[in-house]
């Protein structure tokens, strides 16, 4: 079954995306409806609750009454889901059942600078719900920078990628040894990658090939231009 | 150096913000040693990207049948949840 709901992004201050969120969270779920007992006027969370209440209410006496409702919380069960991708930053995606939800939910809330008009596709969503490995793009001879830990900023050369736990063996350019240096593959960022010898080599390959290939074939043009001369 | 009203301050987000641990297992953001969700002990203070699944009307709903990201993601517990954990 696909759910019917949508989703929009709205944009924050940079590095305030999770304060965000815990607010928008506690909008959605802190406030619980109101009900109130008709005789004595206490609020109650809930109708069971005022019920329970209304059987031993002192100034009930011999009145009869309903539960009132003094109002509803507006956004739950409306507001699915906050999403914070934090490889974008500033932004913050709200699932919810329709625009006005997104609206309510944020009003109020610092470090809100706008929203984003229009919906987030599907497609655009699962980028970041299922984010491609980290090590995926990077192979051995690239030149990576090293982004975080205690060799921030440093250049290296990949030695080998180890893909089933994501991480990088390097050698620092700037080092006078060669030490082997093991880094998860987020704290690289690639700035220089290697020449693809390989290749280069096969292209070559299939083009001889094809050259002889063509000699051979007496149909060819290539194949009758030496019995001319 | 010596300005004590930032200083007040500094300790004050220090006891507010506790660091939230996520589960390897089910990826759920706790502030305890062991998991609510699933009873495993195995946390990890390194992730990236968080998800907050918003409970329903009815508590015991299953937000996978309402939310697409809780679909996506296999969600069957309202909650706060890391994107990837390591």
């Amino acid at each position: 079954m696909e759910p019917s709901t949508s989703i929009y992004a709205i944009r924050t201050t940079i590095g305030q995306e999770r304060s965000v969120t815990d607010l928008v969270t506690t909008a959605v779920i802190g406030e619980s409806d109101v009900w109130e007992c008709p005789f004595c006027r206490e609020d109650f969370s809930s109708e069971k609750a005022t019920k329970q209440h209304m059987k031993s209410c002192k100034k009930k006496g011999k009145k009869k009454g309903e539960p009132k409702l003094i109002s509803k919380n507006q956004l739950k069960g409306r507001v699915k889901s906050i999403l914070v991708p934090e490889t974008l930053r500033g932004y913050v995606f709200i699932e919810t059942t329709e625009f006005r939800d997104v609206e309510i939910a944020i009003s109020g809330v610092p470090h809100v600078r706008g929203r984003v008009g229009g919906k987030v596709s599907l497609e655009e969503i699962d980028r970041f719900l299922a984010p491609p490995p980290a090590a995926e793009g990077i192979s051995e001879g690239d030149v990576v920078e090293i982004i975080s830990g205690p060799f921030k900023g440093e250049r290296a050369k990949v030695v080998r990628v180890d893909t089933g736990k994501e991480e990088l063996i390097l050698e620092l350019l700037d080092s006078p040894y060669t030490i082997p240096v093991r880094v998860h593959a987020d704290f690289a960022k690639i700035v220089e990658r290697a020449e693809r010898v390989e290749v280069v080599e096969a292209a070559e390959g299939d083009e001889t090939k094809a050259e002889s290939d063509e000699l051979d074939d007496e149909d060819s043009f290539w194949a009758h231009t030496p019995d001319d001369d | 150096m010596g300005n004590p009203r930032r200083k007040r301050r500094s300790n004050w987000v220090g006891i507010k913000i506790a660091k939230l641990k996520a589960c390897k297992a089910c990826h759920y953001l706790t502030n305890e040693s062991m998991c609510p969700n699933c009873k495993g002990t195995n946390l990890s203070t390194s992730y990236t990207g968080i998800v907050v699944i918003l409970p329903g009307r009815d508590d015991h709903e299953d937000p996978r049948k309402t939310s697409y990201v809780a679909s996506r993601l296999n969600i069957d517990k309202p909650g706060k949840y890391a994107l990837k954990v390591r």
